[in-house]
């Protein structure tokens, strides 16, 4: 009779496979807890940060108009629009809403003493704000704070700089000549974000109260913004396109679309960046799940091999651990996903208080998709090696201690499978992440590192066995065992360093960054900066200005210039951003001075100055180093459109600019005939010493009301804690990598401290005292943590160079010392880890642990 | 008149256990001379092996006193006990528990290495030559059969030239060639050096060849011969 063929191969397989996986994982999962906080970490990081980037993309898109405040505006340097420019907006809006800021000082005049500080003024027309609602203490409206008592003028302020000038509510106090009551203190503006960078507290006023002020005169530093209501689903592009045709590029256009480009492209650099560190710890969890997942295979190679003796093959073996596998990253990545959720979900109204920028949270799909992909690709790229290892489980593991080569591997199909998923993995990140160049940079760093670390490993073990088995280290008892135990077979080794090796070498990263930060925001600048910026220095005083400061004894230096501010439009005739992009030189407006002769300490790098009575076409001096990045060459033509006029200049030479040193330094410096006529004020530096600061600002403020006075150290502090804020968020972000690496170090250590326990008990039946074992493994930490160290040292250099470059796009020096101590530290974690795990076994009976062995 | 190597007085050890204490030894009296042989027999879980972990000092005492070489190891903490085996007691077991990463010759060595002995490697040497393995210096444990590993074993506990052998079933994994050259090489080191033996075991091949041999039944001494 013939028996009815078998069911199709594969088909069993899975099916047995699946059937013996769950039966003998059932109530094993405590073997896991590794693998499991290493997933669920990396995915809630990973989780946390995409919902949280969404969120706030989401809420800048939603609010576009708001935060805009208006469908579009249109900006204006210098100027207020002309009559054109006025018809253009009429004739394409419903509403114009007309608002004027600029930077001065608010003075209080008290019974004590006089007080000056920096605002930043914004002055609203009677319709303002188009879009949203100003929030202001005690529920008053913009109206009633701005009401004029006595024929006082109301204004708004935010509540720092009415501390600062020590104001209450009613208290009067000037702007340039005029004087104004306080009337409200700003809570929430809603258009606060969308606006441009700013060195002061704010002060809102109504733009007809700054008349005969003195603030807005020609030439001074004020920009008009013009904001518009359109039609509904109006065309903004084809609107900008005609505004730009019929008007020429005189003005900055901004339209809904993208309410706060330059928040808009911050979030999204340092959203992106943080999901690459986020993903780096996934990485640096990837090798605490292929620990996990080798040591629990290592204890199965007796089930394996008795499988095998029962008829299993290959397959069957590898798909019954893939499932176990399996499940427990979908158990990780389900727990780190509800993690991840939680996180922004809890920290809603902290983050909306908290962050610069507008928040909601929302469950974006796609965001926790993501993350959940990223982890099972992780989970799977960490296991496949240990899982196709199971094929070489011979059934005579059953009698004989097998060993089996760890860095042999099938090509076909794990080795391919591994190619593809580590492929599927980069691929993915680098088009999820939106920064590519980024994303690849940091794939090969953490790859380099790995392989790096992994030589390094193999290298150490090699010598160590070598050195370790050589006459060199005999009756040294316990080096000569830290050296053995190095160099014995297994990956104990290997996961140690790689998980000490990459955890070190992002808390060296971490360390690089911050004392970059540190410097570039503190180290060179307080040396040569000036003390004060003065701005809106009039034509007519600009001398007697000059006079009052030389005459105080503790002033060693002024500085000053005639300045402008202009657009770069063209460059050859062809629209300058198709040259050279977004370059910030032509990103808005650019500082533009002129002279006869080249400014003491000008160093030219290329062509000449003009002569001192030049009188021809306008020619300009370039600064070298932007000009070279712009591709400009001697003898091209750049189109400046200055208070509304376009000029054509020729550029006749390159200069060194250094704007190191806070000192007056123009990108571009014109003869002076180019710009004759043109109205303009002065902008000058002083460098005083700390005795004649304050008596110097109150001096100038008091002398000259329209004239501003900017604090360098002030203005430091300022930038500085943007840029730490910034750093701070890269520092909490990367701190989830650090926890994975000291997870992971934990589970290594654990794992490599159990192979000394069978060791030691052994050795202590022959007469080894516990000094002697400890002293062993002191060793052995020590010498595993120098050599992962130097790897991690010189990736977290890389590692800090590369976030400085390309995120924080700041200079870098490596910091020898921080790289150094942070790496010792966690050298000295790891032996601490290491000595923590041995401490119990080390004071267990060794009869019990000989027992349990046979 | 020879002297007492061994002197155990009311030994006992219980061990606690998930339903409760469990009496492995139950007050143990017993003596062992110089240059003894003595077989410890019973069925399995007599407290065999138990007893002889305490004479080891791998075990501690719950109560009683163990005087070994003049010492009361009972007293000693784990590494004054660690110090006194190092050149006093050598253990052999059944499953021989070589350190895996060491070579036959560093196995034997590193007792008079740990004893600070500038010449250990000449005698482990010397020691493995005694036991037959001179062409397996170099091997690792994984290298060589059953026999080999317990006559390594058996070097490395003889190598410090101890006063004591305590073995617990030495042969339990050996066939009966490997079992009766293991044997011999044991009773050559009490008869050619004058090492006292204490060995459990099941066979009784083996423990005919002792001077004396107790039984063992429930932690307590049931026979002596």
């Amino acid at each position: 009779m013939v028996k009815s063929s078998p069911p199709p191969e594969q088909e069993m397989n899975l099916l047995t496979s699946l059937r013996i996986a769950f039966r003998e994982l059932k109530g094993r999962t405590s073997n896991f807890h590794i693998l499991i906080v290493c997933l669920t970490l990396g995915v809630a990081s990973v989780t946390a940060v995409g919902l949280v980037q969404t969120g706030i993309e989401q809420s800048l898109e939603e609010q576009g108009a708001t935060i805009l405040g208006g469908d579009i505006e249109m900006e204006f340097t210098y100027r207020y629009a002309n009559e054109d420019e006025l018809k253009w907006m009429t004739d394409n809006s419903i509403k114009i809403s007309e608002i004027v800021e600029f930077r001065s000082m608010a003075v209080a005049d008290k019974e004590s003493a006089v007080e000056h500080v920096l605002t930043q003024i914004k002055a609203v027309d009677e319709i303002y704000p188009l879009y949203g609602e100003i929030i202001l203490e005690n529920d008053m409206s913009l109206d009633e704070a701005f009401q004029p008592q006595n024929d006082i003028p109301g204004a708004v302020m935010h509540k720092a700089l009415v501390e600062r000038l020590g104001l209450e509510a009613g208290s009067e106090f000037k702007l340039g000549y005029n004087t104004f009551r306080l009337g409200g203190i700003i809570l929430r503006e809603p258009d606060e974000t969308g606006g441009n960078f700013s060195l002061g507290p704010r002060t809102m006023v109504l733009l007809k109260d700054l008349e005969n002020s003195g603030l807005i005169d020609d030439g001074t530093l004020f920009s008009s913004r013009y904001r518009m209501i359109t039609t509904e689903n109006q065309d903004m592009e084809a609107l900008r396109n005609e505004a730009e045709f019929e008007l020429g590029k005189s003005f900055s256009w901004r339209d809904k679309r993208n309410g706060a480009p330059g928040i808009q492209s911050i979030v999204e650099r340092v959203g992106a960046f943080l999901t690459l560190v986020g993903l780096a710890g996934l990485v640096v969890g990837g090798i605490g799940i292929s620990l996990t997942v080798s040591t629990y295979l290592e204890t199965k190679t007796k089930v394996i091999a008795t499988l095998k003796t029962l008829g299993a093959d290959q397959g069957t073996i590898f798909l019954i651990y893939l499932f176990q596998i399996l499940v427990l990253i979908v158990l990780g990545v389900v727990l780190g996903l509800v993690l991840g959720v939680l996180i922004p979900f809890l920290l809603e109204s902290i983050l909306t208080n908290l962050l610069p920028v507008p928040f909601a949270f929302d469950i974006h799909f796609l965001d926790i998709l993501e993350a959940a992909f990223y982890g099972v690709l992780i989970g799977l790229i960490f296991s496949v090696w240990s899982l196709a290892k199971t094929c070489d489980i011979k059934p005579g593991a059953l009698y004989r201690e097998a060993s089996i080569n760890p860095w042999k591997i099938r090509l076909v199909p794990y080795g391919l499978l591994l190619v593809f998923l580590i492929g599927t993995f980069i691929a993915s990140a680098s088009l999820f992440s939106g920064i590519p160049k980024l994303t690849l940079y940091i794939s090969g760093g953490i790859a380099g590192t790995l392989l790096t670390l992994g030589l390094i490993a193999q290298g150490s073990r090699y010598l160590s066995f070598q050195l370790g088995h050589s006459k060199l280290v005999r009756g040294k008892i316990s080096l000569g065992l830290a050296l053995k135990s190095i160099g014995e077979t297994g990956n104990g080794v290997i996961s140690l360093t790689l998980a000490l090796g990459l955890g070190l070498a992002v808390l060296a990263s971490i360390g690089q960054i911050s004392n970059n930060l540190l410097r570039n925001i503190t180290g060179d600048i307080p040396q040569v900066a000036p003390t004060f910026f003065v701005i809106d220095i009039q034509n007519q005083d600009i001398e007697e200005f000059q006079n009052l400061v030389l005459g105080y004894p503790g002033v060693s230096k002024i500085e000053s210039a005639p300045m402008l501010r202009g657009i770069i439009t063209e460059v050859n005739g062809v629209p300058s951003r198709e040259i050279a992009g977004d370059h910030w030189v032509l990103e808005g407006d650019r500082g533009i001075t002129y002279a006869n002769t080249p400014p003491e300490n000008t160093i030219i790098t290329e062509g000449t100055w003009w002569n001192e009575d030049y009188d021809g076409p306008p020619l300009v001096s370039f600064a070298e180093e932007e000009g070279k990045e712009l591709g400009l060459q001697l003898g091209d033509y750049i189109t400046l459109n200055i208070l509304g006029r376009n000029i054509e200049a020729q550029i006749v030479n390159f200069r060194t600019v250094d704007f190191r040193n806070v000192g007056l330094g123009f990108i571009l410096s014109m003869n002076p005939r180019a710009l004759a006529g043109a109205p303009h004020t002065h902008i000058a530096t002083v460098y005083a010493d700390s005795t004649t600061e304050d008596q110097l600002f109150k001096s100038i403020t008091s002398k000259y009301p329209s004239i501003t006075v900017i604090s360098v150290s002030e203005g430091i502090a300022n930038v500085s804690r943007i840029i730490s804020g910034l750093g701070s968020a890269i520092i909490y972000a990367s701190s989830i990598t650090l926890i994975l690496g000291f997870v992971v170090l934990l589970g290594a250590s654990a794992n490599s401290v159990a192979a000394r326990v069978y060791e030691s008990a052994i050795l202590k039946v022959i007469g080894a005292t516990r000094r002697t074992l400890m002293l062993s493994l002191a060793l052995r930490s020590i010498i595993l943590g120098f050599s992962a160290s130097c790897v991690a040292l010189v990736a977290g250099i890389a590692g800090g160079w590369a976030v400085m470059k390309f995120v924080l796009q700041s200079s870098f020096e490596i910091e020898l010392l921080s790289g150094l101590l942070i790496v010792i530290g966690g050298a000295v974690l790891s032996l601490v880890a290491s000595l923590f795990y041995f401490a119990q076994p080390l004071n267990s009976k060794p009869s019990t642990i000989l027992y349990n062995r046979n | 008149m020879a002297k007492n190597v061994l002197t155990l007085k009311d030994v006992f050890l219980i061990l606690k256990g998930n339903a409760g204490p469990v009496n492995i030894i139950n007050g143990i009296n017993l003596e062992v001379k110089e240059q003894e042989t003595l077989g410890i027999t019973g069925p399995s879980g007599s407290g065999k092996s138990s007893l002889l972990m305490l004479l080891a000092g791998l075990e501690k005492i719950t109560k009683g006193d163990i005087v070994s070489l003049g010492h009361s190891i009972a007293r000693m903490n784990e590494d004054e006990l660690a110090r006194f085996r190092r050149t006093n007691v050598g253990v052999v077991f059944q499953s021989f528990h070589l350190i895996p990463t060491l070579t036959a010759l560093e196995n034997v060595a590193i007792p008079l290495e740990l004893a600070g002995n500038n010449a250990a490697f000449e005698r482990a040497e010397e020691e493995l030559e005694s036991v037959g393995l001179k062409d397996r210096l170099r091997h690792y444990p994984s290298q060589l059969s059953g026999g080999e590993q317990q006559r390594v074993a058996l070097a490395r506990a003889s190598v410090p030239r101890p006063s004591l052998l305590l073995a617990d079933e030495p042969t339990g994994n050996l066939d009966a060639a490997n079992s009766e050259m293991v044997m011999e090489l044991l009773f050559n080191l009490n008869r050619q050096r004058g090492t006292t033996l204490v060995l459990v075991t099941h066979s009784k091949n083996l423990a005919n060849r002792c001077g004396r041999v107790i039984s063992l039944q429930d932690g307590q001494i049931v026979s002596s011969t």
